[in-house]
């Protein structure tokens, strides 16, 4: 017989403070969908956090 | 010696006149005997790098061309006329000629916004776009930014010059996400040699790129640095990340004294998606073990911050302010 184990899942950390990727293509998904909801500055960012992240995995 | 701020008053155009009361006049004051005026105007039509430069309406295209004609210590101008496209600096542009000046014509915006732009391109990735190694110089009206992308830390101006004075600029590194998710990444670098230079009325950051790393938008690296003064300037970040500082005195810094005259510090403190985030911890950060004062003076306000300082930056500065509350928003004398 094996003893269960509980184990206590970790909260996911971003790694960059702030950039969360599910958040950023929901973000530009919503752009794309209602053009001109989204700030430019927030979608130009995401996009390239976006990127980042891609190129990164 | 004060002037009228901004050349577009300077009209017509006399070599180095910098737009004092009469210096309209053919018979009026110049400021010097000597300097020339040379013109960049990428957009006009006959703008020729290939041009003397010296008349207006025959102006060069580039700023490194109008640097190259510049003569060391006698005061030349370099006029860059504002418009809708950028200049792009394809090598950092280094500022070396004693007494020269750059002058941006284009309306005395506050730093950002600056129409006059010098920009490094993500393509190019230099480092910074401008490095001011020479002492005696004025820069007026300009925007110097930074695209850089590659996997390197980056940044807008360098100064490792003295007795400069900056008015109505705007120095925004970290333009790309890429540079702004480095900790070793700056907007300004104030170098070894940085001394007695006044900042008046400059925009020192950037609030469209977020900042996810750990780094400063003006930085003290090591060397010295005597008694520059930034007054009526604002330092702008966007950022939620802890350890984020809008002004970081590096190890091996020693700048003696450093003030800060009705200086704006405002963090915006805002997630990628446009929600509300976490305050980044404080604007200032010191990590010089050399003795050295940063002088509040006037009134500063600090925004999206908890606190001034770290507990290793507080020792060192002094403020006539009153005591730090926080009972009455945050923007208004926030808590250490």
């Amino acid at each position: 017989m094996t003893e269960k184990v509980e184990t206590k899942k970790k909260p996911k950390v971003d790694k960059y403070p702030g950039v969360n990727e599910a958040e950023l293509k929901a973000l530009v998904k919503e752009a794309e969908k209602h053009p001109g909801t989204v700030p430019r500055d927030l979608l130009e960012n995401a996009k390239g956090y976006l990127d980042l992240l891609a190129k990164e995995k | 010696m004060r002037y009228e701020r901004g050349l577009t008053r300077a009209f017509p155009f006399y070599p180095a006149q910098w737009g004092i009361y009469g210096s309209d006049s053919p018979l009026g004051l110049r400021t010097v005997s000597e300097g020339v005026t040379y013109y960049v105007h990428g957009e006009n039509p006959t703008a020729r790098d290939q041009n003397l430069g010296t008349d207006p309406n025959f102006p060069m295209s580039t700023p490194l061309a109008g640097y190259n004609r510049l003569t060391p210590g006698q005061n030349d101008t370099l006029v860059v006329v504002g418009q809708d496209t950028e200049y792009t600096i394809a090598a950092t542009l280094v500022w070396a000629k004693d007494f020269t000046h750059l002058i941006g014509v284009s309306p005395d915006l506050y730093g950002v916004g600056q129409r006059v732009r010098l920009t490094g391109q993500a393509a190019a990735d230099i480092t910074p776009v401008l490095s001011v190694t020479a002492k005696g110089c004025e820069f007026q009206n300009i925007q110097v930014f930074n695209h850089h992308d590659a996997a390197a830390d980056s940044g807008a101006l360098n100064v490792s010059g003295g007795r400069n004075r900056f008015e109505n600029c705007f120095f925004a590194g970290m333009g790309s996400v890429a540079a702004a998710a480095r900790a070793g990444s700056y907007s300004v670098l104030m170098a070894d040699g940085a001394e007695e230079n006044t900042f008046m009325r400059c925009s020192i950051g950037l609030q469209t790129i977020l900042r996810a790393a750990a780094n400063a938008e003006l930085r003290y690296g090591a060397g010295e640095q005597f008694r520059n003064k930034f007054i009526e300037c604002e330092f702008l970040s966007w950022s939620v990340t802890p350890g984020k500082f809008l002004v970081e005195f590096a190890a091996g810094a020693r700048p003696w004294v450093t003030q800060f005259e009705d200086c704006l510090f405002d963090n915006l403190p805002m997630t990628g998606a446009g929600i509300g985030g976490a305050l980044i911890t404080d604007a200032f950060e010191n990590l010089t073990p050399f003795f050295h004062q940063v002088v509040l003076r006037g009134k500063n306000q600090f925004v999206g911050c908890t606190g001034v300082g770290t507990a290793a930056a507080l020792p060192v500065i002094w403020s006539a302010e009153p005591a730090p509350v926080n009972t009455f928003g945050v923007s208004l004398n926030p808590v250490a």
